[in-house]
């Protein structure tokens, strides 16, 4: 029983940062009906942003530069590579960002290395027990900095001017252009905020995912918790992201170790096959 | 139905296709030439069985390397174990591909465009992790060596020891599924996989069989790719599993994307793209994942129908100009 609840916690830790990778995804899908599958590898280049800036000064300023930063890269690329093609069919953006995320590994192999890095846990990872159970500071600061993350996004798509333009876009595009709304600015101010969003989850999990160009793979995992939970759904993508976390990490108690590493992906096809609307009963039809 | 061979097509066809079968048998030709074409060769197969699913159909697949896998290690396998002989091995490996991928078809019948994205990348990773740890049959990361293919028993008939030999092989099996191919999206399945692609809601309406169409897409798609990965393994006497990871599902992506969408002829090009950019490249190793993306990234926003389809606007536009012609002379 202690292994499971052992398993469990771990799971929880791990699936935060799937959950974390998904918000930065679903924000953009939601608002923009882009599918940007470069979204994991934005979130590996703000890792290694980090990894250089941490080099040469505190911590704190570090992260705040690294936020930054990646949000103006989130805008550059809205506005460099998805804006122009912005209008074309699914299958064309799809292909498109899969284009972007190999040219952003590719940069972070060229600029940084292609090998895999050390990074510096901002917590420590040392574990201490409650009980039988082993936490460590970092999986705990990962879970609450994630929900911390959450409860503002709520907020500000709740009470902001800016987070109810966004609703509308993401409604009826046409409808709150006629409103006034600055349909393109939305965009932008999206991408930025998902950008910053991948660089918290980036910093965060690159000392347990490693540090690397291909770092950014994760985000398949996320795919899993999405599909799991319901597509486009946030609560639901959360939740599917814990579940898929804790079902990769109960899987090695039952199942030969190898199983662990495609887990997530066994479960993504199952979703598909039996229930496609995932848990919260949410299927995007349009595309 | 349209006949495939017109004499039209048959002029430009056949001095090609005598170069083709004429220039490697030169004792001056160097292996290593006959081995890029037979790559072409193989690419090609690759390219026309992606391009029914991905290109007429619009099924996006980004886990097309675990069917070329699938087709190889089933090829290998086969032959390494003493099981059947290569000729016959070949095609199990297309048919057991294929049944995979219309097992894949079942759950991504209900599903629409991203979601089957994010199915085939998912079991792209099953595969490439499956072929890894099961290390009893697939030798894991270590890969296996594959025999000699033979057109015949074991080790009687034609054993195809070199190159040059397996080359024509692998030309006619090139001919044989471009010829099959141009068969299939000629005729009334290839104009159903295209209504499909143009709107789903439309061709049902119009009594286009989604289920079996999309099934038979796939399907074929799969049996392309894994005939072309027995042929791969074959060519490279030796398969190990870090050859079939998502980057070469990308590549394979990108190889369509620049030879242009449901096009037999862009497939070709498409298939010659991908064997000269690594070769060219084979000193700036790292810097391929980047050119592939910005090559990838230029062609769908500026050229997206591929080389073929830059072919094809250009001999409209010279149509065009030359009806107009014949119509002033005519005032």
């Amino acid at each position: 029983m202690e292994d499971v609840i052992q398993a469990v916690t771990n799971g929880v830790a791990t699936g935060s940062i799937y959950a974390l990778a998904a918000l930065a995804f679903i924000i953009i899908f939601k608002s923009t009906d882009v599918i940007n599958f470069a979204q994991g590898d934005m979130m590996m280049i703000s890792a290694f942003i980090s990894f250089s800036l941490l080099q040469v000064m505190p911590t704190w300023a570090a992260v705040i530069l690294t936020l930054l930063i990646s949000g103006a890269f989130g805008y550059g690329l809205e506005r460099g590579v998805i804006r122009p093609i912005m209008d074309t069919p699914v299958f064309t953006i799809v292909i498109a960002t899969l284009g972007l995320a190999s040219v952003l590994q590719g940069g972070a192999g060229l600029i940084w290395t292609f090998d895999v890095v050390v990074y510096p846990p901002l917590f420590t990872m040392d574990a201490f027990k409650i009980g039988n159970i082993a936490f460590t500071p970092l999986s705990l600061w990962i879970i609450a900095i994630s929900m911390m993350i959450v409860a503002a996004l709520s907020l500000f798509f709740k009470f902001t001017k800016m987070g109810t333009a966004m609703r509308a876009v993401a409604q009826n595009r046409t409808a709150s252009s006629l409103m006034g709304i600055g349909v393109k600015n939305i965009f932008s101010m999206t991408f930025i905020i998902s950008a910053s969003i991948g660089a918290a989850a980036g910093i965060l999990a690159a000392p347990i995912l490693y540090l690397w160009p291909a770092m950014g793979l994760v985000l398949i995992k996320s795919f899993a918790g999405i599909i799991l939970g319901g597509f486009g759904s946030i609560p639901g993508a959360i939740v599917g992201c814990m579940i898929i976390g804790a079902a990769e990490n109960l899987s090695v108690l039952y199942l030969p170790a190898q199983f662990k590493h495609i887990f997530a992906y066994i479960i993504l096809l199952a979703v598909l096959v039996i229930r496609p609307s995932g848990i919260f009963g949410v299927m995007i039809k349009k595309v | 139905m349209e006949k495939v061979i017109t004499k039209q097509s048959l002029k430009w066809m056949l001095p090609i296709i005598i170069v083709l079968l004429v220039v490697p048998a030169l004792p001056f030709v160097l292996d290593y030439y006959v081995f890029i074409l037979s790559l072409i060769g193989v690419y090609t197969i690759v390219a026309i069985g992606f391009n029914i699913m991905t290109g007429y159909t619009g099924l996006i697949s980004i886990g097309h390397a675990g069917f070329f896998a699938i087709g190889a290690y089933t090829a290998a396998i086969l032959v390494d174990r003493g099981l059947v002989p290569f000729i016959v091995a070949l095609p199990i490996a297309g048919i057991f591909t294929g049944v995979i991928g219309f097992l894949l078809a079942l759950p991504c019948l209900r599903l629409f465009g991203m979601y089957i994205a994010m199915a085939t990348l998912a079991f792209g990773f099953i595969v490439e992790e499956t072929v890894l740890q099961l290390n009893a049959i697939t030798g894991g990361h270590q890969g296996i060596a594959v025999p000699m293919p033979t057109i015949g028993g074991f080790n009687s008939g034609i054993v195809m020891d070199s190159d040059k030999k397996f080359y024509y092989f692998i030309l006619a099996m090139t001919l044989i599924f471009i010829f099959l191919a141009i068969n299939i999206v000629r005729t009334k399945y290839g104009r159903a996989f295209l209504a499909i692609r143009e709107s789903e809601i439309a061709a049902s309406t119009m009594g286009v069989d989604l289920t079996k169409y999309k099934t038979m897409s796939f399907t074929i798609s799969a049996f392309y790719t894994g005939i072309a990965g027995a042929l791969f393994g074959n060519l490279l006497h030796y398969i190990a599993p870090n050859a079939f990871t998502i980057f070469l599902s990308f590549q394979f992506l990108v190889m369509i994307v620049v030879g242009g969408f449901a096009s037999v002829v862009g497939s070709i090009m498409g298939a010659v793209f991908l064997t000269a950019l690594p070769e060219f490249m084979s000193s700036l190793q790292e810097w391929q994942i980047i050119v592939f993306g910005l090559i990838l990234l230029f062609f769908i926003i500026f050229v997206p129908y591929g080389v073929a389809g830059l072919i094809k606007g250009i001999q409209y536009k010279r149509a065009l100009k030359a009806m107009a012609t014949s119509e002033q002379e005519i005032q």
